[in-house]
């Protein structure tokens, strides 16, 4: 094992050293932006703790200055969440296509695999120390993102919920390793580095759109209506309101709602809202998060599964040059 | 190069379908002149063509990437494959000259990325304008740089530092990503640089004088506060503690409650803003094109400098 990993690093030495070294960047600003904001925000609630008439937001308020510095901190954590999501993927793909495909271009492929006691050993040392790497890695980048999540100054502790859904977790791990494999049967396929760094780009891209689709589609399927009322907290995946008859719990959307009449001004309460009407959101509530976080791990696990079982398909089937 | 062609193939049909598609929504709908404006009895024609709209504009993000993407990807493999396949050392003897060679290389690449890329220049610019068909986009900062020839520059630019890179690194993946963040970083220079020197052409107005704050196609920089000495400062040296502004635009630090309005002893100066007007739109885009080149050409010497003096393997 230790040959091998020796080997890969040899091999990948430059890819690694980039983007290893740009993971890290990413992990020491995600987290450096992180303390910041929380030591702003921290001194911006002591100042509006001090201040008691002052009305949190308000331009007018004497905490205003600390808005000032939140802004490019947020800012900032918008870029890092983009290195969150695109570096994890990076190192996956320039680590996963050169792994088949590099042996097959330099004609090193039929040496390498007949010193070996089977080609699916071969790959097995070859794609493991590189897919531990991204892995490894990739969670770090996650947590990073995670971290940098709860720290925002409207979580305050509370659950962030769906928010940052693709930039933040362990997950973001999972779904490298799934890349990683896709990019190593696509190496494997093709035979040939840069187009196969091309076509795993296209394939990535159409992976990550069909996991929104699905994904978005086991929410909404399981969006449930949640009563609100004026002072009700809710933190979800929202997907659309309405109103509950609160005699028949019959449930009418926004545009139903209108047609029933329920905005008739004979039949609005003291506060303006129907009588016997009770709002709700049409949402998955956040606690429901771990749920889906474990529904999509599965999903691009089973690709990762499917597309290394293909790759050692491929490896054992393919002519070596 | 196929991969580009096919690429630029799909983008091309795309825009051009998008930009028919919203010319015909147009057209069916004389009574309805801007597409952007809500007047009574032109909603849904304005939703419609807006949620169309929305993902045409996707697009244009697409053409802002592809000389990027395109460059380095054509650029990269030209040395590095010959090194990295070991057929260097025979390729290089076999020509009159190192230099000849990978002269011939690049002008070849060069040749098809501006031929792919004029394409994808033709195709925005009939996307954006039919985005904006209101809007005389040769004189408007809209969408600079993915509608426009700076995306030719650009390409030309990204294909000498994919070459260059290429070159010094003498292997193609890893060559790739090396270019990748050389680009990010003198890209990100460059901006920074042409964007000192195009404030040259900046003027100063004020934002309450027109309805919206804005002025049409201009390019803004930013705002200021005009003090009544005429100095111009930025917000960040007033703004310590707190700042209240009134309808006209002027501005004080103090609130006095008892009159519910701004101290008057407070005031510190005028809101302005800071813009390149839209007339500016050509120069700005000869300047930052001619650098795009000139940087191109010399990374390009650089590759050739560098292709004589590297081993070839």
């Amino acid at each position: 094992v230790r040959r091998a990993v020796r080997l890969a690093w040899r091999q990948q030495r430059l890819e690694l050293l980039l983007l290893l070294g740009v993971a890290a960047l990413v992990v020491v600003t995600a987290l450096g932006i992180a303390w910041q904001t929380r030591v702003v925000r921290d001194e911006q609630l002591a100042c509006y703790r001090e201040t008691p008439t002052a009305e949190e937001g308000d331009s007018l308020s004497p905490c205003h200055a600390h808005d000032l510095k939140l802004d490019p901190l947020q800012a900032a954590a918008g870029v890092a969440k983009v290195g969150v999501i695109g570096v994890p993927i990076l190192l996956a793909v320039f680590t996963g296509v050169p792994i088949v495909a590099r042996e097959l271009e330099g004609r090193t492929a039929h040496m390498t695999w007949s010193l070996s006691r089977s080609r699916l050993r071969w790959l097995v040392l070859r794609a493991a120390p590189p897919l531990a790497v991204v892995a490894v890695a990739s969670v770090a980048v996650g947590v990073a993102g995670d971290v940098l999540t709860h720290a925002a100054p409207w979580v305050e502790g509370s659950d962030p919920g769906f928010e940052d859904w693709w930039s933040r977790g362990p997950q973001v791990a999972v779904r490298a390793t799934a890349v990683f494999g896709v990019a190593l049967a696509v190496g494997a396929l093709l035979g040939r580095q840069l187009p196969a760094v091309l076509v795993t780009g296209g394939a990535t891209l159409a992976l990550f759109m069909a996991a929104f689709f699905v994904l978005d589609g086991w929410m909404q399927a399981a969006a449930e209506p949640v009563p609100i009322a004026p002072t009700t907290i809710v933190s979800g995946k929202i997907y659309g309101s309405g109103w509950r008859n609160d005699a028949t719990g019959e449930l009418l959307d926004d545009v139903e709602a209108d047609l029933a009449g329920i905005w008739d001004e004979d039949d609005l309460n003291e506060e303006g809202m129907p009588r016997g009407y009770t709002m709700y959101f049409l949402m998955v509530p956040s606690h429901r998060y771990g749920e889906f976080v474990l529904r999509e791990s599965a999903l691009f696990a089973s690709v990762a599964g499917l597309t290394i079982v293909t790759s050692a398909w491929i490896v054992g089937r393919r002519r070596p040059a | 190069v196929l991969a580009s062609v096919a690429g630029v193939a799909l983008l091309a049909a795309a825009m051009l379908w998008f930009a028919v598609q919203l010319r015909m929504l147009v057209a069916a709908e004389p009574g309805c002149p801007d597409p952007h404006a809500y007047v009574p009895g032109c909603e849904a024609f304005v939703q419609r063509f807006q949620g169309m709209s929305g993902w045409a504009q996707g697009l244009l993000y697409l053409s802002w990437g592809a000389p990027f993407g395109m460059g380095l990807v054509l650029g990269v493999p030209i040395v590095a494959r010959e090194v990295e396949g070991r057929t260097a050392g025979m390729t290089w003897t076999l020509s009159r000259s190192r230099a000849r060679w990978l002269a011939g290389r690049i002008a070849f690449a060069a040749l098809v990325l501006v031929a792919l890329l004029a394409i994808v220049v033709l195709a925005s610019g009939q996307l954006a304008a039919a985005i904006v068909p209101n809007l005389q986009l040769e004189r408007d900062f809209t969408w600079i740089g993915r509608r426009d020839w700076l995306i030719v520059a650009r390409g030309l630019a990204a294909l000498g530092i994919g070459a260059l890179v290429g070159t010094l690194v003498g292997r193609q993946l890893p060559g790739l990503l090396a270019a990748g963040f050389a680009s990010v970083l003198l890209f990100t220079g460059m901006s920074l640089a042409m964007d000192r020197w195009n404030e040259t052409l900046a003027i100063i107005t004020d934002p309450y004088a027109t309805p919206d704050g804005f002025v049409d196609g201009s390019l803004g920089l930013g705002g200021a506060i005009e003090l009544p000495s005429g100095e111009l400062v930025p917000y960040a040296e007033i703004t310590a503690d707190e700042q209240y502004q009134d309808e006209t635009g002027a501005i004080y630090t103090r609130w006095d409650e008892e009159t519910g309005q701004a101290d008057p002893d407070s005031f510190v100066g005028w809101d302005r803003v800071r813009i390149i007007p839209g007339q500016q739109y050509q120069v700005v885009l000869a300047r930052d094109s001619g650098v795009t080149l000139g940087v191109g050409m010399v990374v390009i010497g650089g590759s050739l400098v560098a292709v004589v003096r590297r081993r070839p393997a």
